[in-house]
């Protein structure tokens, strides 16, 4: 039998992954299940291995590892919960998940040792370079996780502690943070200045210092640094959105 | 553009662009394109649209990209984990998702 699947658990990942919401509702007609879907690679740090996200709609999705050439998928969460946006750390002993809209959670590379870092709707989180730290951004309104309105605002937390340090501190959204490969800044997407255009800034790794590199009147968004630092690449539409 | 802000380029003039991925040796930037997945020199040379698919991901050598490549439609939709050499050659499913 079919389930509907709710639009409340779907998350952003999925969401866009998969066309929006809009696009997985139950199939009156359909007496299979649905498909079983293998999304979000990444490679680990020495290359021999693969992370992914396998499972399908109607149940949930887990962290899955396998070896570069596809041989002896394992998976790591057999956790009841979706799961969504797994990274491996700079060192590849630990692996870094969301936890659907509940928070972060860390765990060694072998699926041990699984403990929950933040307890929020947090997205978009990325290592420091060193492994210390995770930066993220929350929503801070404390509204339902996924209301399109919502403050996001810049953290960080330890990797091996749980309270968060916010960075970024305005009414505008501020987003998809970036560490710079030498650790001491953050280059992330921002709509203080104005909510119909989105800038890349960077600042500081303590959230000081916020500058606005592409100060215009086009959307920029999703800045990533080159690996040696000096430059940093972005999508850009010229539409407001 | 450079990391101060200055010398901002459009890399990717008529091939649409998301979801930007720096080669390891900085060399080259893998992104979405209306095609697929491409990959243009760090200077927008040689642009290449390399395959069907979404999502790309360097090796850490930088001699291969995983990425995902959508199956079915609608309900049914879903997508696999590819790995293919980094000049497209070889594309090779690797999870074989589905009706299993």
């Amino acid at each position: 039998m079919m389930k509907q699947t709710p639009c409340l658990v779907c998350g952003f990942a999925l969401a866009s992954l998969l066309g929006g919401c809009g696009d997985m509702g139950t199939d009156p007609e359909a007496l299979d299940p649905a498909p079983i879907t293998n999304f979000g690679p990444a490679w680990s740090p020495d290359g021999k291995r693969i992370l992914f996200h396998r499972g399908s709609r109607d149940i949930d999705f887990d962290i899955y590892v396998m070896n570069a050439d596809g041989s002896n998928p394992t998976n790591l969460t057999k956790n009841p919960a979706w799961v969504f946006d797994a990274v491996w750390s700079p060192d590849g002993t630990m692996i870094s998940f969301r936890r659907g809209n509940t928070g972060l959670s860390v765990m060694n590379a072998d699926g041990s040792d699984l403990r929950d870092l933040t307890f929020g709707c947090d997205y978009d989180h990325v290592w420091s370079p060193d492994g210390a730290q995770i930066a993220f951004r929350r929503d801070v309104t404390g509204d339902p996780c996924g209301t399109p309105a919502g403050n996001w605002e810049i953290c960080v937390v330890k990797a091996d502690g749980v309270t968060p340090t916010v960075l970024t501190n305005d009414p505008g959204a501020d987003l998809k943070p970036d560490w710079s490969p030498d650790g001491t800044q953050i280059a992330f997407q921002s709509g203080r200045d104005d909510p119909f255009w989105w800038q890349i800034y960077v600042m500081k790794a303590d959230g000081s210092d916020p500058t606005n590199l592409s100060s215009d009147a086009v959307n920029d968004y999703d800045p990533v640094w080159s690996p040696d630092g000096t430059r940093i690449a972005f999508d850009r539409i010229p539409f407001s959105s | 553009m450079n990391a101060d802000g200055s010398e901002s380029r459009n890399l990717t003039d008529d091939l649409g662009g998301g979801n930007p991925v720096w080669s390891p040796d900085g060399t080259r930037i893998a992104f979405e394109c209306v095609g697929g997945i491409c990959v243009v020199n760090g200077d927008g040379s040689d642009p290449r649209n390399l395959a069907n698919g979404g999502n790309p991901v360097w090796s850490p050598d930088g001699t291969k990209i995983a990425f995902e490549r959508k199956f079915g439609s609608g309900y049914y939709e879903y997508t696999d984990i590819h790995v293919m050499n980094s000049d497209g050659s070889n594309p090779t499913n690797l999870t074989k998702g589905g009706g299993d």
